[in-house]
């Protein structure tokens, strides 16, 4: 037999920003041997550079439609629109990552080729339109992550977090598995293309189709845990609170939006015909994450564990714009994924920036009377809470206005109503972040330790990004608008 | 010129955002050069913009879309025809004089900076206000006025009364913005738009005279009343001297509280539309305008003399807008901010020589020690009395011209107007006897100085502009915006204006007669006028009624719902829900108990549930989901 290599439709200029990073880590691995310890900072630059090239690489692939690969990857602008979310979150990840390795002792160069190896994954998640190259992404970003969380090799509770993340990483990847069979059972095909046209196709009965509806409850239950949406989230605390605070800042945003790229291109793209079946079970998984992620924050003393649960309710605003299944809401969930990474990575740098600072246990009451002791990291910090939970002139505020119109236009109200009271409670524990910090301190001490140039920039960007975006919505919501609509 | 209104609205934004970031550690020289240099290069690039609007050129242009949803569009564009040509001259014009000006005013004060950073912010909301091309951005500068308004007159924070004046003009304004909010509503719940493009071409869509448009034009004008400072939202204007007297000039007399009379004006075809609410704008400025100058007699202090006049010529300038003749009001409005402007810095430079003493009274004998301060205050209150060949005189002519030829009750608005006149000139005749005047009272000149040139400079050019700012024709300027105003005839127009020329010689024969000639005299008519002058001197009483009426009953009610309703019903409710919640969440929190079995089996749990709605969905069980 041979294979007609041509017909496969290899098109490595496709997949062109994820072999740069890939070969960024490559790179990595090889200077890693020959870069003395205390230089281990160039790894940092030249992972910084290899990003930026990626970034150049899929900038002219906007407004493509280049399937490639035998329909298993697509380079289009939603997966632009996520490569470039998701290459910015990781330069930024690396520009304050030396200064916190360094004051942790963990400072090795594997760190920059896991997390390249990680942000290669999650590119091609969304860029995927097989089955096959879902998982593969999936898999590949989760084996990173389950090492990054572990990374801090001396610590127990790295340890714990990491194990517990394996196994229930594990556990979901099964169900993920699972239900990629069955649909692949049901329907002959592996490539999105070829389920949609089975959906479709008049004779296949689609929404009485055991064996599909199993498979994509299945596939959503994976997806679901890799976004850590209830009641697939329970990994999420832990993990968060043990992983290294910086790993934690990485996967909190990257993670969330590189899983939802996926659920948009298998619950929109591929199933439209069937949504009054996925319909439900969505809308439950994201009634009980915007449940359960707003009502535990509340009782949380530790600032980690409470955005772990902020980061569980925001996955169900997210999937919110989901549910109508069109195009427009899910211009929606792009925007909101964009402005919940710059605020909730901006949230957790200022608690990265904490702790590189010396405050090891992110407890709550540490942060009493920040706002004396480092004036502007309390400041940034007040404006990712008032943003994360809604509050004009940020940026957080016109993504839940948007999801919440596209239910409105949609006609959806039980998760509506659900989001907005469970919203108003939000405000408690976002609230009481900015009181703790303003509240008198105990002994006033003005720490003049430096956050560093790269920390304070990218700090300075993230809140500004937040406030300018919150009064000038329109730039990022066009994009968004454009990914959403292109591809389908 | 579609880049040069932004480059006009983006400069005192420059220069705001570095002297409020930077302003701390920059040298006080950089400071004021940036603040007043900022002003200036804006009013070069109002002056190309002139150059080209001269030339027929109008500006519309959409810069970006601000916000889309539905049908509810909300672009960011800029306007600039005549009428917002005229006005950014004016402020950047008059603006950058009078921030040349602070220069030398403000030097020696702490917050030196921070003032020159609130003033750019000023001219940047004022701007944008000006130039926005729909309602939302309209709105959006009316409330940045409102608040760079605040901060200024708010500026010495560490007197108790200029942080009352600043609430107190913040409270009002509050009230005119949420008219002008609810006119925006209205039209767009009517008309489906919020662009003046749309909104003029729309209006006539609209009933004659309805309700709606007549709501509409109403509740702007309430916008427009509180800003403007007239009857019965005035009270906050004498208040807001506590500012500097830089910014009294700017923002309290020459820009900021004339943009109720451009809001009338650019809204004109809404007016047009609605007689009802602009007879009510008429007759709102013909009664603030007498109702302010009378007060304006029996004031001591010398800025809020000057705030009652200011007062009293803005509603002059609603008078004109209110029946029809926008062109006069307009024209009014520049020599205004020229002679108004002149009025408070030369008034500034008197109360620098007698160190902050604000009392007429003990003031006196100005032309030897403060020549240059006395000439140009004379240049601008004969401008505004109305004196003949100055630019007050052509100005105020042409609005009780427009009342007193104009058909039906408007006659009646032309009198009062003529009567303000008179009393004009006697009130400000006798500002400057008293003031600046010959009688010697009680100091020795030895101390006092001239300003120095950087304060003086600017008040000279703005006395130059006092003098031939009626020369020039504004009328005409603005005729593609408003049409052209109706010829009169020479003799009516010699005759009307001998008439005003009467009544102003009459009032500054009075004031001679009393201020000048006859002190004693003065204080026999106090004392005769008895109970009227009481009236008078105290503001009708106004403040006090409003105290009463509104405050009073106010901080009553807040202290009831404090002591009464909070604790007891509203914090049990919260404090109910909060707990409930709390106890659900710490309910909730258990579930978490850190074992990787517990994890796994709430993650089978929920695939179950997934299961078991696939099985609801096809049937398999008795609940039956969708279809």
């Amino acid at each position: 037999m041979t294979i007609n290599i041509s017909g496969i439709g290899i098109d490595y200029g496709a997949i062109l920003p994820e072999l740069v990073v890939a070969g960024t880590a490559i790179v990595v691995l090889f200077l890693e041997l020959v870069v003395p310890p205390d230089r281990r900072r160039w790894l940092a630059a030249v992972t910084v550079i290899g990003l930026l090239g990626a970034l150049v690489a899929t900038i002219p692939l906007w407004g493509q439609n280049r399937s490639a690969f035998g329909d298993t990857v697509i380079a289009d602008s939603l997966a632009v629109f996520f490569n470039v979310l998701l290459i910015a979150i990781t330069i930024a990840t690396v520009a304050i990552s030396p200064r916190y390795l360094h004051a942790l002792d963990l400072d090795y160069g594997e760190y920059y080729i896991l997390i390249l190896g990680a942000t290669a994954g999650m590119m091609l998640l969304a860029a995927a339109t097989s089955l096959m190259t879902i998982f593969l992404g999936i898999e590949l970003l989760s084996i990173s992550l389950y090492v990054l969380s572990g990374f801090a090799r001396t610590t127990l509770r790295s340890q714990e977090s990491a194990l517990k993340y394996l196994l229930l990483g594990g556990f979901a990847t099964g169900f993920l598995l699972y239900g990629m069979a069955l649909i692949y059972g049901a329907t002959g095909s592996t490539t999105l293309r070829g389920i949609a046209a089975f959906t479709t196709a008049a004779s296949s009965n689609a929404a009485g189709n055991v064996l599909l509806l199993l498979g994509i409850g299945f596939l959503s239950v994976g997806l679901a845990f890799k976004a850590s949406a209830a009641p697939f989230h329970m990994w999420t605390p832990d993990v968060y609170e043990g992983a290294p605070t910086i790993v934690t800042t990485f996967m909190s945003v990257a993670t969330k939006s590189a899983a939802f790229a996926a659920v948009g291109r298998v619950f929109i793209a591929t199933f439209p015909s069937i949504s009054s079946r996925w319909y439900f079970p969505l809308a439950l998984i994201a009634i009980f994450s915007l449940f359960i992620g707003n009502l535990v924050a509340i009782t949380q003393d530790n600032i980690k564990r409470m955005l772990a649960y902020s980061g569980i309710a925001h996955a169900g605003y997210i999937l919110l714009g989901v549910l109508p299944g069109t195009a427009q809401a899910f211009s929606a969930t792009l925007f909101y994924i964009a402005a919940y990474s710059v605020m909730n990575f901006g949230a957790f740098a200022v608690v990265t920036a904490v702790a590189a600072g010396g405050e090891q246990n992110a407890d709550l009451s540490h942060w009493r009377g920040l706002f004396y002791r480092r004036p502007f990291l309390a400041t940034v910090m007040t404006i990712f809470m008032l943003s994360l939970a809604g509050i004009p002139p940020t940026v957080g505020f016109f993504a839940k206005l948007f999801v919440f119109q596209a239910l409105v236009n949609a006609q959806i109200w039980a998760p509506l109503i659900v989001a907005v009271i469970m919203t108003i409670v939000s405000f408690y524990y976002y609230l009481r972040v900015i009181v703790i910090m303003l509240a008198a301190p105990d002994e006033v001490a003005v720490e003049k330790r430096p956050l560093g140039i790269p920390t304070s920039t990218v700090l300075g960007v993230a809140g500004l990004a937040t406030v300018v975006l919150g009064i000038f919505p329109a730039v990022v919501l066009d994009w968004a608008t454009r990914a959403a609509s292109l591809h389908f | 010129m579609d880049t040069l209104a932004p480059l006009v609205l983006l400069t005192p934004l420059a220069g705001f955002l570095v002297n409020a970031l930077f302003g701390r550690v920059l040298p006080r020289r950089v400071v004021g050069w940036i603040g007043a240099g900022s002003i200036g290069l804006a009013f070069v690039f109002a002056l190309v913009a002139l150059s080209q609007v001269l030339g027929g050129q109008r500006l519309d242009q959409t810069y970006f879309t601000w916000w889309q949803s539905a049908d509810f569009n909300v672009p960011f564009n800029l306007y600039l025809d005549q009428l917002s040509t005229l006005m950014i001259l004016v402020i950047t014009g008059v603006g950058f004089l009078i921030h040349v000006y602070s220069v030398g005013y403000m030097r020696e004060d702490p917050g030196y900076s921070r003032f020159f950073a609130y003033m750019n912010l000023f001219v940047f909301t004022m701007l944008l206000l000006v130039l926005s091309g729909n309602l939302l951005w309209l709105i959006i500068g009316w409330a940045g006025v409102g608040l760079s308004s605040y901060l200024l007159i708010g500026f010495w924070f560490e007197r108790t009364s200029a942080v009352l004046a600043a609430r107190k003009a913040f409270v009002m304004n509050t009230i005119g913005d949420v008219g002008m909010v609810f006119a925006a509503f209205l039209i767009f719940l009517n008309l489906r738009v919020l662009d003046y493009q749309g909104l003029f071409s729309r209006v006539h869509q609209l009933p004659k005279g309805g309700v709606v448009i007549t709501a509409i034009c109403l509740l702007l004008l309430l916008g427009a009343v509180a800003k403007s400072a007239q009857l019965p939202l005035h009270t906050w204007l004498p208040d807001a001297m506590e500012g500097p007297t830089p910014v009294s000039a700017l923002i309290h007399a020459a820009t900021m509280v004339t943009a109720g009379v451009y809001l009338v004006a650019r809204m004109h075809l809404l007016y047009d539309w609605a007689p009802a609410a602009a007879a009510t704008v008429a007759v709102i400025g013909g009664l603030t305008a007498l109702f302010a100058a009378t007060i304006g007699t029996s004031q001591v202090d010398i800025k809020r003399i000057l705030a009652y006049s200011t007062m009293s010529q803005i509603g002059y300038m609603f008078l004109a807008v209110g029946i029809g003749a926008y062109a006069a009001g307009m024209f009014h409005f520049m020599t205004h901010a020229f002679f108004k402007a002149l009025l408070f810095m030369a008034a500034g430079n008197v109360i620098h020589a007698f160190h902050d003493d604000q009392d007429i009274r003990h003031m006196g004998n100005l032309r030897a020690g403060l020549p240059i301060t006395f000439w140009t205050f004379l240049i601008g209150t004969l401008s505004i009395s109305g004196f003949p060949l100055f630019a007050g005189f052509f100005s105020k002519d042409e609005i009780i011209r427009a009342a007193l030829s104009a058909p039906g009750a408007e006659f009646w608005l032309g009198v009062i107007a003529l009567i303000t006149a008179g009393l004009t000139a006697y009130y400000m005749f006798r500002l400057f006897f008293i003031a600046f005047g010959w009688e010697w009272l009680s100091h020795d000149d030895r101390h006092l100085h001239e300003a120095l040139p950087v304060q003086t400079v600017p008040i000279i050019i703005l006395a130059v502009g006092a003098v031939v700012g009626g020369y020039v024709p504004v009328a005409s300027f603005l005729s593609p915006v408003f049409g052209h105003a109706v010829e009169v005839g020479a003799g009516a127009f010699i005759g009307l204006a001998a008439l005003s020329v009467l009544v102003a010689l009459v009032g500054f024969l009075t004031a001679y007669l009393l201020h000048a000639r006859r002190p004693d005299l003065a204080l026999v008519w106090r004392a005769r006028l008895g109970p009227i002058h009481t009236l008078v001197e105290h503001k009708y009483y106004v403040d006090e009624l409003y105290d009463r009426v509104f405050v009073r009953p106010g901080l009553a009610l807040a202290r009831f719902l404090n002591d009464i309703v909070e604790p007891r019903v509203i914090d049990g409710a919260v404090n109910g829900v909060a707990d409930f919640f709390l106890l659900e969440a710490r309910e909730f929190r258990l579930i978490q108990t850190g074992r990787v079995g517990t994890y796994a089996l709430w993650t089978l749990g929920g695939a179950i549930g997934v299961v078991l709605v696939v099985a609801a969905f096809l049937g398999y069980l008795p609940v039956r989901l969708g279809g």
